[in-house]
């Protein structure tokens, strides 16, 4: 009776040791997914400014990025790509002519079309004519559209409208006015910017100062594009070069790798706890071996195998141990299944573990076989002195 | 297995009376397979010291034991372990039957993974010979001495090695008692051309056939 409560005992301890671990497990890919989702492209681009400080204000080469700063980031096992951005080195402004009365400074950026997460061709986002193709950041439209049309009394305008809209540009290139009409082809929620083609705005920089083909270049800004926007790494390496980026994808990878911590502080509690177990059940074999200890020498002067005694009690514990395995990767899939339809995935979530957790059914007992099988025969023969 | 030699051995820590005049201690002899023997000495001169070591449970010995040209004390145990079941088996002074399995348990133990059916006939054969077919189901813990030595008897004829050794087997069995066992002995081995070695306080006090060493 009091074998049969010691084993429930054990194996109920093993049952949550591999809860526990197995549950840190897919939790950490539930985790992933949910904050390094690929659903939300943003997570993925992160535009770097360099901090001002009092030493590198107003001075460009310092608060820009080189060639040489921009080589390094590509280096940086955590970034896909980098994108700089051409900023306007003229001067720019706009007015809505007779129909609309307004007038403002303006200032252009430029970039990779792949790099703009806005459907256009290099054909369709081109100057044709004097007419410049202009794509704004979504939140630009939205600012104006609650924020300043709502309390000037202004209509507001829906995006549609706005692709309809012409207004002029004024650029001075060379002390000479040129006057473009500017039309917005596509609001983009990756960059807060407002872009032209970047060959035009390189041209145009060129036509202003001709010696910038013999300078090294500086950007004041750079997109990249990274693997995991929640990459502790990444956020490390970023602090140390004094660069900045959007708060809110820093923000949840704060969150996430504070999750992580969590996680893996449960992770290893859960490792500490399989471990005992598998103390208490070499510690458990040998008592059982010491028990039957005259049964155990009787049968070996009469020909049985001693490593052939024990693996065959290291096979029936393997073979509880695979239940248990089984037991508890069932109870994680269930949750997982239930989670993944719950509200709070937001149809992030696989309705299924990671299809690699099942491998444990056969990975883990097989390596605890041989663990065990090995540490008992060898205690064994110990204990017989021979 | 065809032969075990002894090789000038002698027990290690302690030194048996007569040692001088022994025929086996610090000689060299040879156990033939086929051939019986029966070994005579007196208390404490190292009966089960030899026949243990012979059966290669201990290595408390100077000088060799060779399974044929093997060294005993240079296999590994489970070399040692594999030739118990076909090589050499002893009957152990103190019997060594497992108390929490029946008699016929006990017995069948020496079929390994055999067909355990095929034996039992035979089982039941010998242990009628022997007066403990009444016992085969009884556990062995509530069975006297003298019905444990003859089911051991029974244990080491069923499936038998080619040396069969019995340390002082008879020790609890009466004179008819002896006679049949003895009988049983000689006629499975000779079947399947065994070799016996029998370790005795004192000669057999019937007729017999053994070549007869002193320890």
């Amino acid at each position: 009776m009091k074998k049969i409560f010691n084993s429930i005992i054990l194996y109920a301890g093993l049952f949550i040791a591999f809860i526990l671990v197995i549950s840190c497990l897919q939790l950490y890919e539930n985790a992933n997914r949910l904050f390094g989702s690929k659903s939300s492209e943003s997570n993925y681009w992160l535009t770097f400014s360099k901090k001002l400080t009092p030493d590198n204000i107003g001075r460009k080469e310092l608060l820009g990025f080189n060639e040489n700063d921009v080589a390094k980031l590509k280096k940086w096992s955590e970034i896909k790509t980098v994108y700089p951005f051409s900023a306007n080195e003229f001067k720019a402004s706009a007015n809505g002519g007779d129909f609309i009365p307004f007038y403002t400074d303006l200032y252009f950026e430029g970039l990779d079309l792949k790099a703009i997460d806005v459907p256009l061709t290099d054909e369709e986002f081109q100057v044709k004519g004097d007419v410049i193709p202009i794509i704004i950041s979504r939140e630009y439209l939205n600012l104006y559209n609650y924020g300043f049309a709502l309390n000037q009394g202004l209509p507001q305008i829906s995006e549609d409208f706005a692709k309809k809209i012409e207004i002029n540009i004024n650029i001075v290139v060379n002390k000479q006015n040129k006057t473009y009409k500017g039309r917005m082809v596509g609001l983009s929620d990756r960059i807060h910017s407002v872009l032209i083609p970047k060959k035009f705005l390189d041209s145009l920089n060129l036509a202003e100062k001709p010696q910038l083909a013999s300078q090294p270049k500086i950007y004041n800004r750079v997109l990249v594009q990274v693997k995991d926007s929640g990459d502790e790494g990444l956020i490390s390496k970023m602090k140390e070069n004094n660069y900045e980026s959007n708060q809110e994808s820093l923000r949840s990878a704060k969150i996430k790798s504070k999750l992580f911590l969590v996680l893996k502080a449960i992770a290893v509690l859960g490792i500490f706890i399989f471990a005992l177990c598998l103390y208490i059940i070499v510690s458990f074999i040998k008592i059982q071996f010491l028990e039957k200890q005259e049964e155990v020498s009787i049968k070996n002067s009469l020909g049985y195998s001693p490593k052939k005694m024990v693996s065959d009690i290291s096979r029936r514990f393997s073979i509880n141990l695979m239940i248990v395995l089984a037991l508890s990767l069932i109870l994680i899939a269930s949750g997982q299944y239930f989670l993944a339809k719950s509200s709070v995935s937001n149809g992030l979530l696989s309705i299924y573990i990671n299809p690699w957790l099942w491998t444990a059914i056969i990975i883990i007992p097989i390596l605890v076989y041989f663990f065990v099988k090995e540490l008992i025969y060898r205690w064994l023969l110990r204990s017989w002195k021979i | 297995m065809d032969n075990i030699v002894l090789e000038n051995i002698s027990p290690k820590y302690f030194t048996p009376k007569d040692l001088e005049q022994s025929q086996i201690w610090k000689k060299n002899i040879t156990f033939q397979k086929g051939k019986k023997f029966l070994i005579v000495a007196p208390s404490g001169s190292g009966k089960s010291t030899l026949a243990t070591a012979i059966l290669g449970t201990h290595f408390q010995y100077e000088g060799n034991i060779k399974y044929d040209q093997q060294i005993v004390k240079n296999l590994h145990l489970e070399k040692i372990v594999e030739n118990r079941k076909d090589g050499v088996s002893l009957l152990f002074q103190d019997v060594r039957l497992i108390k929490d399995l029946t008699i016929s348990e006990n017995i069948l133990l020496r079929v390994f993974n055999q067909d355990r059916k095929k034996f039992i006939p035979l089982m039941e054969e010998y242990a009628s010979r022997l007066g403990v077919e009444s016992l085969l189901n009884k556990k062995a813990e509530n069975c006297s001495y003298g019905e444990r030595q003859r089911s051991a008897i029974v244990r080491s004829l069923v499936n038998p090695t080619d040396f069969l050794i019995y340390d002082e087997c008879f020790s609890h069995l009466d004179m008819e008692n002896k006679k049949i066992a003895f009988s049983l002995i000689n006629e499975v081995s000779q079947k399947s051309g065994s070799s016996v070695l029998f370790f005795e306080l004192n000669e057999f006090p019937f007729e017999h056939d053994y070549q007869i060493l002193h320890l």
